[in-house]
């Protein structure tokens, strides 16, 4: 129960801050905002631990087990709102289209009105602009240039996925 | 090591049994049925979980505190480290950003409007989303017009505007649409 709770309270905690700093003034860079209060709070929750570890001690381990497992614990379930929050911070046109079609009931949509919704919605210009304010991408000579970095994430995704799937098409 | 270290690494050997599998299946099935190899792979994770626990309360004697790690720790921890790895493999599926990135990094970092527009634009985007909608059997082109046939998507949908009208005041980032 102690590390259930010694995860859970942070969590909840950092999970209150970001929304009242949201709803006082969205961030520009919103993920690295995100990042950087799971990471607060985190290092806040872990110095109390060190100091008081009779908090999430289990009986018979090591301290260095219960603060491992509190880690893995509070990092999963951070990661995992802060993969749903960039989900949420730009429209998924699949999604979006789904929900409009939904909308819809039984009528539908015929190819000059999907083509009128996805007219509407310039996905490709949201994420060129979302990836300029979150600095990745910079403006240059009537084109983009990426922004100096190792780009680790970005790379070990794509590589992760070319050994599972092969080469990656273009498109969609 | 004590029990508790192996309640610890119960998960994250489920996890691996979920990242074998799920790449397994994909392979099997020659990159086709993604959807369907990431449902296998969970599942036999979320099996091979369920099995560490009783053999780890059956081998170490179980006790309150064991309990609460076996049931309300280590299975949603690894429902957490599973949607994780679910994201992490679908982002570099359909994530728009990460493929912009991909076109920028495959030119030395340089790209121009036009070489995106190329490879990457409106119409691509929406042809490709509607090919997979339609071949994923969740819309349907009748009489000319597109119906949407399995709502299985509409939750998730309903879930992500939901959350994302209660964190950021707005429904979608063309709210100014509506």
């Amino acid at each position: 129960m102690k590390i259930l709770l010694g995860t859970l309270i942070p969590l909840a905690a950092a999970f209150v801050f970001h929304l009242v700093w949201w709803r006082i003034r969205l961030p520009q860079r919103q993920l690295r905002a995100l990042l950087v209060i799971f990471g607060v709070f985190f290092v806040a929750a872990l110095a109390l631990y060190a100091m008081q570890p009779g908090l999430v001690a289990l009986a018979g381990a090591a301290p260095w087990i219960s603060w491992l497992y509190v880690a893995l614990f509070y990092w999963a379930a951070a990661f995992c709102y802060v993969i749903t929050y960039s989900a949420m911070e730009g429209d998924s046109p699949t999604l979006s289209l789904t929900r409009h079609l939904h909308g819809l009931r039984g009528s539908g949509m015929d190819r000059a009105e999907l083509e009128e919704f996805f007219r509407q919605r310039p996905f490709i210009g949201a994420r060129v602009k979302a990836l300029m304010t979150d600095g990745i991408l910079l403006e240059h000579d009537g084109g983009y240039r990426l922004a100096p970095g190792g780009y680790v994430f970005f790379r070990t995704i794509l590589g992760y996925r070319r050994i599972v799937f092969g080469k990656i098409k273009d498109g969609g | 090591m004590p029990a508790e270290f192996w309640y610890l690494a119960s998960p994250v050997a489920a996890l691996a049994v979920m990242v074998v599998v799920q790449g397994a299946a994909l392979r099997w099935w020659r990159g086709e049925h993604f959807f369907r190899s990431v449902v296998l792979g969970f599942a036999a994770g979320f099996a091979a979980v369920v099995l560490f626990q009783v053999l780890l309360l059956a081998g170490f004697g179980p006790s309150a505190d064991r309990w609460v790690l076996a049931v309300l720790v280590n299975l949603p921890l690894y429902v957490c480290l599973a949607y994780g790895f679910y994201n992490f493999i679908n982002l570099g599926h359909a994530s728009i950003r990460i493929r912009i990135y991909k076109e920028c990094a495959d030119r030395g970092g340089l790209i121009t409007v036009e070489e995106l527009s190329m490879v990457y634009d409106e119409e691509r985007i929406r042809d490709a989303r509607l090919e997979r909608l339609l071949q994923g059997g969740d819309i349907h082109l009748r009489d000319g017009r597109y119906h949407l046939v399995n709502p299985r998507l509409v939750p998730v949908a309903r879930i992500v505007f939901g959350l994302k009208k209660f964190v950021l005041r707005r429904e979608s980032e063309f709210d100014h649409l509506a």
